[in-house]
């Protein structure tokens, strides 16, 4: 154990506050210092000294009601911040982690058209079973479901048969914004002869598809 | 001889001691130690856990002053403590009230 950990032990024990605790450390440091100087081991000396646990009962004992209660309320004070910090910042990261959409005609990394138009291919592309094309304009991870399969079971979950397709809806755009990274999202509503189908489509900074909700 | 009689008497006694040894002069923590090991013929060992406390609540009193020194050469700055006015007439009303109680418990012991 050096000097500097038997102090700090101790006058992390003692209930008062910071500038005391200090001063106490830095007259402690002093004596050991004169001591050691006069040819005392370290050892010796603590020893001598007694455990941190009894010197700063010491202290606690000589500290008076005002200044006890002075500690307590600011010991008080630093549990309360640090638990208002730590929220913060939970709240901050929650917010930062959630996604944030904003109008494309504001985007600085997607032209509103181009989205558009990826929108009503990849519907026909996915109209015409043709996911080879599909899969080359996705993104990896997206590759694996857009396959004849996995389509067909999601599309018999709305209807074993839709019909021909008969109309566009409203397209409804955005940049969607989650974490550091900007997706292009656009929403259509598309009339099919038997159902009508809400498609949410998102794609990345390269345009490529990186998501696909069918409702 | 049990402990602590011992260590009652000596707490009981010891702001007075402190403040007789600062009388003449302006001392550091450890120097009062060892002048009340020398001057007491080693029946005041204190701790720096034991000096220190006092020293604070004497100084909260307005008792005594410190001060922390310049660093020379090689000497670290050392905290002194210096009595007050306050101090001093203080000690003048402690000794009186020893000599008092001294006096006191003499004739009870001596019969």
């Amino acid at each position: 154990m050096t000097a500097n950990q038997y102090t700090n032990g101790i006058v992390r024990k003692i209930k008062c506050d910071g500038t005391k605790k200090k001063d106490i450390k830095k007259q402690l440091l002093t004596d050991i210092n004169l001591r050691i100087e006069q040819g005392e081991k370290l050892e010796d000396i603590i020893a001598q000294m007694g455990c941190a646990k009894e010197i700063a009962e010491g202290f606690n004992e000589s500290i008076s009601p005002k200044e006890e209660k002075k500690y307590v309320r600011n010991k008080i004070l630093k549990i309360l911040l640090t638990i208002i910090l730590l929220l913060s910042f939970l709240i901050c990261f929650i917010y930062w982690l959630s996604p944030k959409v904003k109008d494309l005609d504001n985007s600085k990394y997607f032209n509103k058209n181009q989205v558009e138009s990826a929108m009503l291919d990849t519907i026909e592309l996915l109209d015409e079973e043709n996911y080879a094309s599909l899969q080359g304009k996705a993104i990896s991870q997206m590759q694996s479901i857009l396959n004849k399969e996995t389509m067909q079971d999601v599309r018999n979950q709305i209807s074993d048969n839709w019909g021909k397709r008969q109309s566009f809806g409203v397209m409804y755009t955005g940049e969607l914004l989650q974490g550091n990274t900007h997706y292009a999202i656009g929403e259509i509503t598309v009339i099919y002869e038997n159902v009508s189908v809400t498609y949410r489509l998102t794609f990345d900074k390269n345009m490529q598809l990186a998501g696909l909700f069918i409702r | 001889m049990n402990d602590k009689y011992e260590r009652q008497m000596k707490k009981g006694v010891l702001d007075m001691l402190v403040l007789k040894l600062l009388e003449s002069e302006a001392k550091y923590g450890y120097q009062i130690i060892q002048e009340m090991k020398e001057k007491s013929e080693e029946a005041f060992q204190l701790k720096d856990g034991t000096l220190y406390p006092v020293l604070y609540r004497l100084e909260d009193d307005g008792l005594v002053v410190s001060k922390w020194s310049e660093a020379e050469e090689k000497q670290v700055p050392r905290k002194y403590y210096e009595i007050t006015d306050n101090g001093r007439r203080t000690l003048e009303e402690i000794q009186m009230v020893w000599k008092h109680i001294s006096n006191g418990i003499s004739k009870i012991m001596e019969d």
